[in-house]
């Protein structure tokens, strides 16, 4: 299994420019915001080195630049961009374009939080907003998990039965201008892997004209709806599939949607998303260190929910804590309204617990899923409520 | 396993189903002052006009939605809108 | 290693620290242990005080957040003892590099529970010509400093490293100035 691979110590942010690159992406499209910027800025200076047949577009903005990935896309290329809070935003119309089209775009999120007041630190409301598109959404816990997710979005995205948009999202700095090592296949590994672009069926061919998004009936718009739903709940399948054979080229696991640590038989599960897992084992190691059972789950695959490999790894505990680095106003933890949504289908009475933490970029440490853990054993959580919980305090 | 829909159009005639049925006027052309011109194949919003081998305007009823267009457009004042359902 | 290595550069905007606490990840990498940088960015420019950790293990990191009970301490000027609190959370009888000709008094109270390297690294900056607009860059010197005190990392790789970001003249410097740390710096 173990084989002589390529090994850098890279920012989250250059793990994706790399990733698009060994993908053989041919068209990326992108307009510069931090904390994303690095990524285009590395595309541009690789392919300037003449490294990469990649066509660079250099956009006046980022409705733009999702604008020029969906023409690629279209054509038949495969296509990539970047972004970041704002800049998200702006691209929010096109974002939908992508998914009612069909089309494979894959694109690299840096979460970040939304102005006013300003503020460039990370927060996943940003990438929460896309939560309904259609989209299939990954949150990377390091860059590792960055380098990793985009070669296999990619493959997920132009399956032929999926064919909808991929975006992988990482956290500002705490992810993305952070420096670690990243493993890499080799590049007949990764071609492998992947099969060349040339086999994404185009939704625009000259020789049989059509166009794309003219007015349907509503019937027709309903059904288009509808079969963006069955398509990506079938794509959990070829998630898992394309999982196992990333696994299998790189002994990563990439089969679990939901990766678990120490959940076998923990009474307490810690349920977060992005960079703050691995400060929550840390916190479940200290735990279980006191005599405590807990165990952590990181939400890897936010859309489209992985409802039965959730229910498989918390049926048998006791309390589940949910962790959101963003809030559905006047609603709670979105992340923690899709962990009750799952237990409630599935008629269990295990209490879900919702805490909102990392707003803005505040820092998430061991010491908050410690004293949550605390607070719920000796009975001082409400199960209605929404806990804002920063620096180890309620605030 | 699904089949993938796409939000595509191709272009057929009539894909909307037979519009000529939203007239209520229609255009008649007037053979005798046609001068050939074909504006009113050109200008036909619908592509509901083609030309006959002697470069005669023919209008495609199942298709001509009425707008009047061609009538106005007509330099020589070949066509006339009559009403569909009264005397005219 | 038998703990997680923490280590926590405090300087101002524009020494270098990212840099430094980059290329020490990477050397740790090159040496088959496991590292991370992590820059702290701010609305800070050339001058503010900033923070960078560096973590390096022999087991994969998990940790993310911020190093507060660091083994090591670096403080690229001395005037950052008296507006931040570089030595907040050091572990007793942790290491501080610290970039000083010589340590004041009240500087040697203030450090008696720690193990302190004192060093020059103007002076290793101004000798290797190793300087930016004019000013001398200290990052390379105390990176020197660590060079030399980490048991896992030697000067072959360090150099192998510096080779890898830098050519030519910068190289040159870069290994100068890294080689004056390793030869002066004395560590008790």
């Amino acid at each position: 299994m173990e084989r002589v691979r390529r090994k850098y110590v890279l920012t989250g942010n250059y793990a994706a420019a790399y990733a698009a690159l060994h993908s053989r992406v041919e068209v990326v499209a992108a307009y510069p915001i931090t904390p994303q910027t690095t990524i285009v800025e590395k595309i541009d200076e690789l392919i300037s080195k003449g490294e990469y047949n990649t066509t660079m577009i250099r956009v006046e903005s980022e409705h733009s630049a999702m604008a020029a990935a969906i023409g690629a896309s279209a054509a038949g290329a495969r296509a990539f961009t970047a972004t970041a809070s704002h800049g998200l935003f702006y691209m929010y119309e096109n974002i939908w374009w992508a998914a009612n089209s069909r089309l494979p775009v894959v694109a690299s999120f840096v979460t970040r939080a939304l102005a006013p007041p300003w503020n460039i630190w990370s927060d996943h409301q940003d990438v929460y907003a896309l939560r309904d598109s259609g989209w299939i959404l990954f949150l990377a816990r390091n860059a590792q998990e960055v380098y990793d997710l985009i070669i296999q979005a990619f493959k997920i995205a132009e399956d032929d039965e999926v064919r909808l948009p991929v975006g992988v999202a990482h956290d500002a700095f705490i992810v993305s201008h952070t420096s670690e090592p990243v493993e890499m296949p080799m590049q007949d590994e990764i071609d492998s892997f992947l099969p060349p672009p040339e086999h994404i069926k185009p939704l625009l061919d000259p020789e049989n004209p059509v166009s794309v998004g003219n007015l349907p009936t509503a019937e027709q718009h309903y059904m288009l709806r509808k079969n963006i739903w069955d398509c990506i709940i079938y794509s959990l399948s070829v998630i898992r599939r394309v999982g196992r054979e990333y696994t299998e080229l790189t002994g990563r696991n990439y089969g679990e949607l939901i990766p678990a640590y120490k959940t076998e038989d923990a009474e307490y599960i810690l349920v977060t998303s992005g960079a703050m897992g691995g400060d929550a084992e840390d916190a479940v190691d200290v735990l279980r260190d006191m005599g405590i059972r807990a165990g952590h789950l990181s939400i890897r695959l936010f859309r489209p929910f992985p409802h039965d490999e959730l229910i498989d790894k918390v049926a048998d505990s006791k309390a589940i804590l949910v962790f959101n680095r963003g809030v559905s106003m006047g609603l709670g933890g979105v992340i923690t309204a899709d962990i009750r949504d799952s237990i409630s289908k599935e008629a269990l009475s295990i209490p879900v617990y919702d805490f909102i933490v990392g707003l803005g970029g505040v820092e998430v440490s061991k010491d908050d899923f410690i004293k949550a853990v605390h607070d719920l054993k000796t009975g001082k959580l409400d199960m209605k409520k929404t806990y804002y919980l920063m620096g180890g305090e309620y605030v | 396993m699904p089949e993938v829909m796409y939000p595509i159009a191709k272009p057929a005639p009539g894909s909307a189903g037979k519009t000529g049925y939203w007239r209520w006027q229609k255009p008649v052309i007037i053979r005798e002052k046609c001068t050939r011109c074909g504006l009113c194949w050109i200008y036909c919003p619908d592509s509901a006009y083609e030309l006959d081998e002697e470069g005669y305007p023919i209008v495609l009823y199942d298709w001509c939605k009425g707008c009047g267009i061609c009538a106005h457009e007509c330099p020589v004042d070949a066509i006339k809108m009559v009403d569909e359902y009264g005397e005219g | 290693m038998t703990h997680m290595l923490e280590i926590r550069w405090h300087g101002r905007g524009g020494h270098g620290l990212v840099s430094a606490s980059n290329l020490l990840a990477e050397m740790a990498v090159k040496k088959g242990l496991y590292a991370q940088s992590i820059p702290i960015f701010g609305a800070e420019r050339r001058g503010a005080p900033t923070r960078v950790f560096t973590r390096i293990s022999d087991k994969p990191i998990r940790t993310r957040s911020s190093v507060k009970n660091p083994d090591i301490v670096i403080i690229t000027d001395r005037h950052l003892l008296n507006i931040i609190n570089p030595l907040e959370g050091l572990k007793k009888g942790g290491y501080v590099i610290i970039n000083v000709d010589e340590l004041t008094e009240a500087e040697r109270s203030r450090l008696q529970d720690f193990k302190v390297i004192p060093v020059n690294a103007v002076e290793i900056a101004l000798k290797a010509d190793l300087k930016v607009g004019g000013i001398p860059l200290v990052n390379i010197p105390l990176l020197g400093v660590l060079v030399k005190l980490l048991d896992f990392i030697d000067i072959d790789v360090a150099e192998e490293v510096l080779k890898e970001r830098w050519s030519g003249e910068i190289l040159e410097k870069n290994i100068k100035a890294l080689k004056y740390a390793v030869e002066v710096v004395e560590i008790a």
